[in-house]
């Protein structure tokens, strides 16, 4: 399972038998994204991106995001219109983490994510 | 004061945090003035689809402006409602272009760079209407995708048979139109997301091309651009794209600019200055 960011929960992949891989850019020119992000977004962001276009990552059998930066939600929105993906998710945070809801509803997001992850 | 404040707590106190008084009567008129806001603006974006259109985008953010500043306003819900509304059907009926030698329509994408608003009216020259846009449309806006997948207005609350009972149903009411109608929040719900809702616009206002402005000033509203852009591509549509900052003038080219809308305009579309 490759994964952008951070908040992904690797543990709750590690004992579903997954394997989480973080996605990484090359440090090479990133030659396939321009059309899909424009240069005003991250470079890391946009190489990550590039590795998928570029079939890098084909081994991977989905891809996740926990809710991070508007930087890598479009990487990885791109990547999913783009890069043939069999599984995908999204995986809500807290915004407001210092709420008293927050913790509840973290619980929540990762019970779902869990679900999601046995059926898959 | 309530270090925690959420809105259960606003229910049962009576009161704000601040102590005052909640008027409960004019909570549900605010609550209903905003769906009206909301709904007739949505109303008025629906009456461009009108050939020649009725509003350019140009005016269209003039038009708004009342609506991102107090939507909740009686005489703002009035004014979108009893005034803009019958105006903009009445331009309708009548063929009253907002580009009088309205040629080909196209559709933006993020706000505009917003010292550089006469790059519309450069546009114009060539009789080209900025008639659409996802921004424009929904940031104040409220709309709904109806059971044959077409986008139109969301309703107001009398349009829906609804009065509001007490305090808990305007509260309900008023997070239900925001998070339901308004589709200002698509570029945040992911690019397929907001191509679709793109593409769903480019149709049902019969665009025939795009000029995106990418948008260096706004995270949010720039998310998915050059998938907007690939998008209305594999509609047919031809579509320029220009960098600039809505909130910085630095960061925009003006003659660039112009050389580049000169070069799609005439080149790609084939068009020759009119005015």
């Amino acid at each position: 399972m490759g994964y952008f960011c951070t908040y992904v929960p690797e543990e709750i992949l590690y004992v579903a038998n997954v394997l989480p891989v973080r996605m990484l850019g090359s440090h090479k020119p990133p030659n396939l994204v321009t059309p899909h992000m424009f240069d005003m977004w991250c470079p890391f962001s946009r190489d990550c991106l590039n590795q998928g276009l570029s079939g890098r990552y084909d081994y991977l059998d989905g891809i996740m995001i926990g809710q991070s930066c508007l930087h890598p939600r479009q990487a990885f929105g791109a990547w999913l219109i783009n890069v043939p993906t069999k599984w995908s998710y999204h995986l809500s945070m807290p915004n407001a983490v210092r709420s008293p809801h927050a913790k509840k509803f973290l619980r929540g997001e990762l019970e779902d994510f869990k679900k999601a992850d046995d059926r898959s | 004061m309530p270090r925690n404040f959420s809105v259960g707590n606003w229910r049962i106190s009576k009161k704000l945090t601040t102590g005052r008084k909640i008027d409960d009567e004019k909570l549900a008129r605010k609550v209903e003035n905003t769906y009206r806001s909301c709904s007739y603006w949505a109303k008025a974006c629906e009456l461009n689809k009108a050939v020649p259109a009725p509003l350019d985008e140009k005016t269209m953010f003039s038009l708004y402006v009342l609506g991102t500043l107090e939507k909740s306003n009686d005489d703002f819900a009035d004014f979108y409602e009893k005034l803009l509304y019958p105006e903009v059907k009445d331009r309708v009926a009548n063929k009253i272009a907002a580009v009088s030698n309205e040629q080909w329509r196209i559709i933006g994408d993020s706000q505009p760079p917003w010292g550089f608003l006469n790059v519309y009216r450069y546009l114009e020259k060539y009789g080209v209407v900025s008639a659409a846009n996802l921004y424009t449309f929904s940031l104040i806006g409220w709309w709904k995708v109806n059971e044959k997948g077409d986008l139109v207005p969301y309703p107001t609350l009398k349009e829906q048979g609804i009065t509001i009972k007490d305090r808990d149903h305007a509260l309900r009411l008023l997070a239900e139109g925001e998070l339901k109608g308004k589709l200002m929040w698509a570029p945040f719900y992911g690019a397929k997301y907001k191509v679709d809702l793109v593409n769903k616009i480019a149709k049902q206002w019969k665009i025939d091309a795009g000029i995106i402005h990418l948008n260096r000033g706004c995270e949010g509203t720039a998310q998915h651009q050059m998938e907007v852009k690939n998008g209305l591509a594999k509609m047919g549509l031809p579509v320029m794209t220009f960098e600039g900052n809505m909130a910085d003038e630095r960061e925009f080219d003006e003659a660039r600019t112009a050389r580049m809308i000169d070069l799609f305009v005439t080149e790609t579309l084939g068009l020759k200055k009119v005015a």
